[in-house]
């Protein structure tokens, strides 16, 4: 069936959004509410899905949806209030593992520490099951057209690396979207902010401007830049660079000032329990909503209720104070720092490779100033740091004005100490819902209708092939790596192939190191590099290939050449390429590991 | 015939066009019920049973019982989500007497943060009179009385009036509650809870 519509849906680390632009004529992208559990037995459409999946108990008999009345798992509301009641029965953050290079994401790894009645599933499936949610419930919103059959815009993180987007797009073929493109989060509010504008924004933006995206989620960080050209007296968007994946965000912030409240009450004698913290997490949340908002307000009470009916006399009762605030999430997440500033890493201990690689340092505008250096070349430019002139905010931690006025602050400052004007700010993005209506607006520019931002991947891809000299006893031999991808391939742009010749052997399988690099823009395929800083180029699980054997013998060294295109949905395909072929066409996909046993 | 035509028609495009069935099944659920005790032209005449009047009365009574049964559940939901977010039935149930105004006013905190988050987005409540309270107002002839209620000399027949504002009032816009889904028991407006 052709689409009806173009739906853009947010598959985020804490909520899952979606919304939807028909394609008539004139049409623009409203948000779609999603029908969940809010309690055991309720439902409710919301504008926001949480991303946690909990697995009921059979002595609780189903948890029925409109839509099924003997569902046994949830989504949503009623799954994230679970999460604290019934940890070990609930996955929550399943996208930080999706892009968790030390573990296997396809492995049946979730819940941690699962109720030992649970039949744990991996990320991929977790993902898929956020994503069929959303299918399920769009059918009851829109009847008789399924979510299945429009063309659907899914966003990733800018920094997610290639192997996290295929295991997205795998997660989304398993819930039946075919018709699929990816599309970076960071674009996507942009999208959205000029579909907010309508052609206004053209009086906002300049000809050279260079736009950083900000976006603080909940549980992540994302940085952008792109750039704003003119070609034909039109006005061209181009993404000039990516940040790391940092694993921080509102989450963090809430649970901090969460202890800081705690404190107070272990201090004055009180006791609270998992439950409780819980809460107090949550009105912290509120007490800060209310202090960053007003300056002026001293203090904001939180009252923690008792756990049993007896709530007079047994809530316990606190406050945060307008100075802790301050300290804790200002201070403590965007503190005043030196352009020079970088994220202090400490040395970890052996088992922490279990958990999720929470950035280590929690200050964003450190994380700021060394994506800021790491891409000082991205616009062109040569000089220390990449010096942005306009900045967009997303995620639903920005919504606050003081911390995106701290951001400004320091980010002026370091500006004016390399000579550069203040950046303006880009006002009127919708930080909750920006990135899935923008993915919605993006299906329409991609008919034509408004201004795309162009860009490709945004980082160049190498393999890693041993150099042959004679073995010295522990003494690894050195690495080439050889670029197989170029930085800002696009959709649809001539498949490169490797000039090199690699020999592997048939019925067995062959693996190559694989390295990647979000700031070498210039190095052609083929190109062979035999040393690099390590700031530049990051290692990543290496990938593999097995040669079935088809008309071959096994154990037979075969010569091939690799080759690299992206996908129509927005992935990396890496082919082997025989170079003698027994059959017309003939070439293997190469598979990107998401097994996690990378070696060191 | 025409009839007979258009419901062929409708057969197939309700097969194969899912937009169409969507549209056509959102009709009909708003269709008014059909008069089922109505006989129809051709169905034969009722032998002996309920009269038409008869029908109607117990038709009408089913529907009001229904409708109370509505009313209580809907009702319920709402007190179930005040204790779930805002502990409110904890707090009315308690015995407030003993205890002073700062365990009071802790526990009000709880209650009204939770409430008001209960409350948030699903019911828009906005003053009926846009003034000050205090403020002196003129109310004309056709003023809404079930809106506005007049207290002191409230003359007999309908008048423009004027008068002090004492309270600006509420009007509540569009109530939306949490649906329930198979096997919701209205009853339980908070669950017994214990730790394992």
């Amino acid at each position: 069936m052709s689409p009806r519509a173009v739906i853009g849906i947010d598959l985020g680390t804490t909520h899952c959004a979606m919304s939807r632009a028909s394609l008539d004529e004139g049409a623009v992208a409203v948000a779609v509410d999603v029908m969940q559990l809010v309690g055991p037995s309720t439902v409710e459409a919301k504008r926001l899905l949480p991303s946690f999946l909990y697995f009921g108990a059979e002595a609780e008999g189903p948890l029925p949806l409109p839509w099924d009345d003997e569902r046994t798992i949830a989504v949503g509301e009623l799954a994230r209030a679970r999460a604290v009641e019934a940890p070990a029965r609930v996955i929550s953050s399943a996208k930080s593992w999706l892009c968790h290079p030390g573990v296997d994401r396809r492995g049946s790894l979730l819940p941690q520490g699962a109720a030992a009645d649970i039949e744990a599933i991996s990320p991929v499936e977790a993902s898929y099951r956020y994503l069929d949610h959303l299918a399920e419930s769009y059918a009851q919103a829109y009847p008789g057209e399924a979510l299945g059959d429009q063309e659907i815009i899914l966003t990733v993180p800018a920094s997610f690396d290639a192997a996290a987007r295929d295991l997205t797009v795998e997660a989304a073929q398993a819930a039946g979207f075919e018709n699929l493109t990816l599309l970076e989060e960071p674009q996507a509010a942009l999208y959205a902010w000029i579909a907010g504008h309508g052609s206004s924004f053209r009086q906002q933006l300049r000809v050279g401007d260079v736009i950083i995206v900000v976006d603080v989620g909940g549980g992540t960080t994302d940085f952008s830049a792109i750039a704003v050209s003119e070609s034909d007296g039109a006005f061209e968007l181009t993404r000039i660079a990516v940040g790391d994946h940092i694993l921080l965000g509102g989450d963090n912030m809430d649970l901090a000032l969460a202890h800081v409240a705690k404190q107070k009450l272990t201090a004055a004698g009180k006791e609270i329990d998992r439950v409780q913290l819980a809460a107090l997490t949550y009105a912290a949340r509120s007490a800060k909503e209310r202090l960053l908002s007003d300056p002026d307000l001293a203090s904001s009470p939180i009252a923690l209720a008792a756990r049993g009916s007896q709530l007079i006399g047994g809530s316990l009762r606190t406050d945060i104070a307008q100075e802790e605030v301050s300290r804790t999430l200002i201070d403590g997440f965007f503190p005043v720092v030196q352009r020079t500033a970088r994220p202090i890493s400490r040395a970890r201990a052996g088992l922490t490779q279990l958990g999720l690689p929470y950035a280590q340092d929690a200050a964003v505008t450190r994380h700021l100033a060394a994506f800021l250096a790491k891409q000082a070349s991205a616009a062109g430019g040569s000089g220390e740091m990449l010096r942005p002139t306009a900045v967009l905010f997303n995620g639903g931690v920005m919504k606050s004005t003081r911390l995106r006025a701290r951001v400004m602050e320091v980010l002026s400052s370091w500006l004016a100490e390399v000579g550069a004007p203040p950046p303006r700010v880009l006002e009127g993005g919708d930080l909750d819902m920006g990135v899935a209506m923008g993915a919605a607006t993006y299906g329409l520019v991609r008919r034509g209708r408004g201004l795309r931002i162009r860009g490709g991947t945004a980082r160049s891809y190498y393999v890693g092939i041993e150099s042959a000299v004679p073995a010295v006893p522990g003494i690894e031999p050195p690495i080439v790596a050889m670029c197989v991808a170029p930085f800002g391939m696009e959709e649809g742009s001539p498949v490169t192939v490797f000039p090199e010749e690699l020999g592997v052997v048939v019925g067995e399988p062959v693996r190559f190191r694989f390295f990647s690099s979000s700031v070498r823009r210039d190095d052609p395929t083929g190109a062979q590099l035999e040393s690099w800083k390590d700031t530049e180029i990051e290692e990543l699980p290496p990938i593999e290939v097995t040669l079935p054997a088809e008309g071959r013998r096994d154990g037979d060294v075969v010569p091939i050449k690799l080759a690299a295109s992206v996908t129509e949905v927005g992935t990396l395909l890496l082919e082997a390429v025989p170079s003698e072929p027994v059959k017309a066409d003939e070439r293997w996909k190469i598979e990107l590991s998401v097994r996690g046993d990378r070696e060191g | 015939m025409t009839r007979l035509w258009f419901a062929w028609a409708c057969f197939f495009r309700v097969l194969l066009d899912g937009a169409f069935a969507g549209r056509a099944w959102a009709v009909r659920d708003r269709l008014p019920e059909l008069p089922s005790a109505q006989p129809s032209p051709t169905s034969p005449p009722l032998a002996e049973g309920p009269t038409d009047e008869e029908l109607e009365e117990a038709r009408e009574a089913a529907q009001a019982e229904g409708r109370t049964e509505g009313r209580a559940q809907g009702a319920l939901t709402l007190l179930s989500l005040l204790q779930s977010e805002g502990r409110f039935v904890d707090f009315i149930k308690q015995d407030i007497t003993a205890f002073d105004d700062q365990d009071v006013g802790t526990a009000a905190r709880v209650v009204h943060d939770g409430c008001r988050r209960a409350l948030k987005d699903r019911v828009e409540l906005s003053p009926i009179l846009d003034q000050k309270e205090g403020a002196a107002v003129t109310l004309d002839k056709d003023a809404d009385r079930q809106a506005i209620k007049l207290t002191g000399d409230v003359p007999g027949k309908a008048a423009a009036v004027k008068g002090t504002l004492k309270h600006h009032g509420w009007r509540a816009k569009g109530l939306k509650l949490p649906e329930p889904t198979k096997g919701h028991a209205h009853d339980i407006v908070f669950p017994a809870e214990v730790e394992l």
